[in-house]
């Protein structure tokens, strides 16, 4: 399953400058918007992760399987790797089209506010000492039912206070490169979250061996 | 017998040593300091105005000031409630005692967060007339609303700061960790009341807007306290 | 459900005053740091998994040497 994964996703990033270099240009913004390309699959890949992550942490909740919470974590970290991609591309698009590196657009927000507590999960793991495992389900829970709110709440402000900033779209004539592209990504996640649930099924199983052993 | 500065930098030296190895020390106070910074942006950041209009943009800004400054101060001291009060149940154990005892847990959640509530709204309600005083903010502009706002907010960040704290009892590094995952998770709540504070201290009140926020705070509290009933007995240990 | 998000926000010309940067630079900078980002990660992830089967082979051969004795 995983070497046919990455065969997949290996493919599709190859293919994927070509596919964006055919695309047509966006008339106003130009070469930088082909940023848009990958930056909009990794915010969509990190979104899935955070509601992944969630699903599987309250199945650990309430099941308490050990593969619900390998599952929770590899998703969180793959929120952080990805949402660094997402939240570093933004910015840097951002500063050529209006001149700023950040505007508190629902969408980034969202992001940098997701970024934060998925990291903070990470954190809770790492230095929480023993049974970090359960807490950090339910922040993990937390943080998915928290992202709508964060987007309403900042969508909300934001249409009260019309900005002359906001984060355009995609014209449909650029919707191909973007769904290869998005299915580029989208393997290339499904291929890394594999990977990492297996690192941590061999990591149980090393602990238990060593408990074992001193049997 | 080893002169001062030797022995300090002796004594530094160990002490980043130890701490290369498990950078726990670098990474806690980094992200604390990130989810401050988070705090402050909510409260503070000024959303552009249409421009031309720099008189309404200052009295705008001194307004979303006050509330801005209301509500980190609601935030900070509520974080550090939070951390007291589970304080004492780690010192004396009470806390195990409490969950082993026949009453749901359930039970145990609300009763704790109905003390933190207490707390917090006295502090409210102090700190309230002070921000009042110090930027000359309209406090008798819309006191219902008002303190409708400020109660709806203050219910949201205890409702899930109560069950936080309770998770980080037998935790390490408790103290930082509170905060670390409480703000960023609170920010719609911080968001919401910042901004329906504002609304209401602004030199026009906006009062639809107030209680369209008020409105969505009460939403955010429903969800959170329910949520967090639902997930405290297993987070506990049942 | 992601890509109606995406497509929540009408299309608006920004009012842009034009950067010294040229989008050029900024598009490569962008795509190096999502491919460093990626390629570290994965870096990481093989490091981590080669310490830990070593560890578990080292195990599982004294366990077996063990349970030989026996």
């Amino acid at each position: 399953m995983v070497p046919a994964l990455l065969v997949i996703a290996a493919i599709l990033l190859a293919g994927s400058p070509f596919v964006v270099d055919a695309a047509p240009y966006e008339a106003s913004m130009g070469i930088v918007s082909k940023i848009f390309y990958f930056h909009v699959p990794f915010a969509a890949a990190m979104l899935t992760s955070t509601f992944v992550s969630g699903i599987a942490s309250a199945i650990y909740l309430i099941r308490r399987k050990p593969v619900a919470d390998f599952v929770a974590l590899a998703a969180a970290e793959l929120v952080t790797v990805f949402g660094v991609v997402v939240l570093v591309s933004g910015p840097l698009w951002a500063r050529k089209a209006w001149g700023v590196w950040w505007v508190w657009d629902p969408r980034l927000t969202m992001t940098l506010v997701m970024w934060m507590i998925f990291a903070a999960y990470l954190i809770l793991r790492r230095f929480g000492g023993p049974g970090s495992e359960v807490l950090s389900a339910v922040v993990s829970i937390f943080g998915m039912a928290v992202a709508p709110f964060v987007y309403w709440s900042v969508n909300m402000w934001r249409t009260m206070h019309p900005q002359t900033s906001v984060v355009p779209t995609l014209p449909s004539s650029m919707a191909e490169p973007l769904w290869w592209c998005m299915a580029a990504i989208f393997s290339l996640y499904a291929a890394l979250l594999l990977v990492r649930v297996g690192i941590e099924r061999n990591r149980a199983a090393l602990e238990a061996a060593y408990i074992a052993l001193e049997d | 017998m080893i002169g001062v500065f030797r022995a300090a930098w002796i004594i530094a030296r160990k002490d980043l040593v130890v701490e290369a190895r498990s950078r726990e020390l670098a990474y806690t106070t980094l992200f604390f300091a990130l989810s401050c910074v988070l705090v402050f942006s909510f409260a503070l950041v000024h959303g552009a105005e249409s421009p031309g209009a720099d008189r309404a943009t200052d009295a705008a800004f001194h307004s979303q000031l006050a509330a801005g400054i209301l509500w980190v101060s609601i935030a900070f001291s509520g974080t550090l409630a939070l951390g007291r009060t589970f304080e004492r149940e780690r010192q004396s154990e009470t806390l195990r005692a409490l969950l082993l005892a026949p009453v749901e847990h359930a039970a145990v959640y609300l009763g704790k967060l109905v003390t933190l509530l207490v707390l917090m709204f006295g502090v409210d309600l102090v700190v309230l007339p002070v921000v009042g005083f110090l930027f000359d903010a309209p406090l008798g502009a819309a006191p219902g609303l008002l303190l409708g706002v400020i109660a709806a907010g203050t219910l949201g960040f205890a409702a899930v700061g109560t069950l936080f704290a309770a998770m980080l009892v037998r935790a390490h590094s408790r103290d930082v960790l509170l905060p670390i995952l409480l703000y960023p998770i609170a920010i719609p709540v911080i968001l919401a009341g910042v901004r329906g504070t504002a609304a209401i201290f602004a030199a026009e009140p906006d009062l639809g807007s107030a209680f369209l926020w008020f409105s969505m705070l009460v939403f955010f509290d429903l969800v959170f306290v329910t949520l967090a009933l639902w997930t405290f007995g297993p987070a506990m240990g049942e | 459900m992601l890509l109606l998000i995406a497509q929540g926000q009408t299309a608006m010309t920004p009012s842009t005053t034009p950067e010294a940067v040229p989008g050029g630079t900024l598009l490569l900078v962008a795509y190096a740091v999502a491919w460093t980002v990626v390629l570290f990660y994965v870096f990481t992830l093989w490091r981590k998994s080669k310490r830990i089967q070593d560890d578990l082979a080292d195990v599982t051969s004294k366990l077996n040497a063990r349970a030989g004795k026996r």
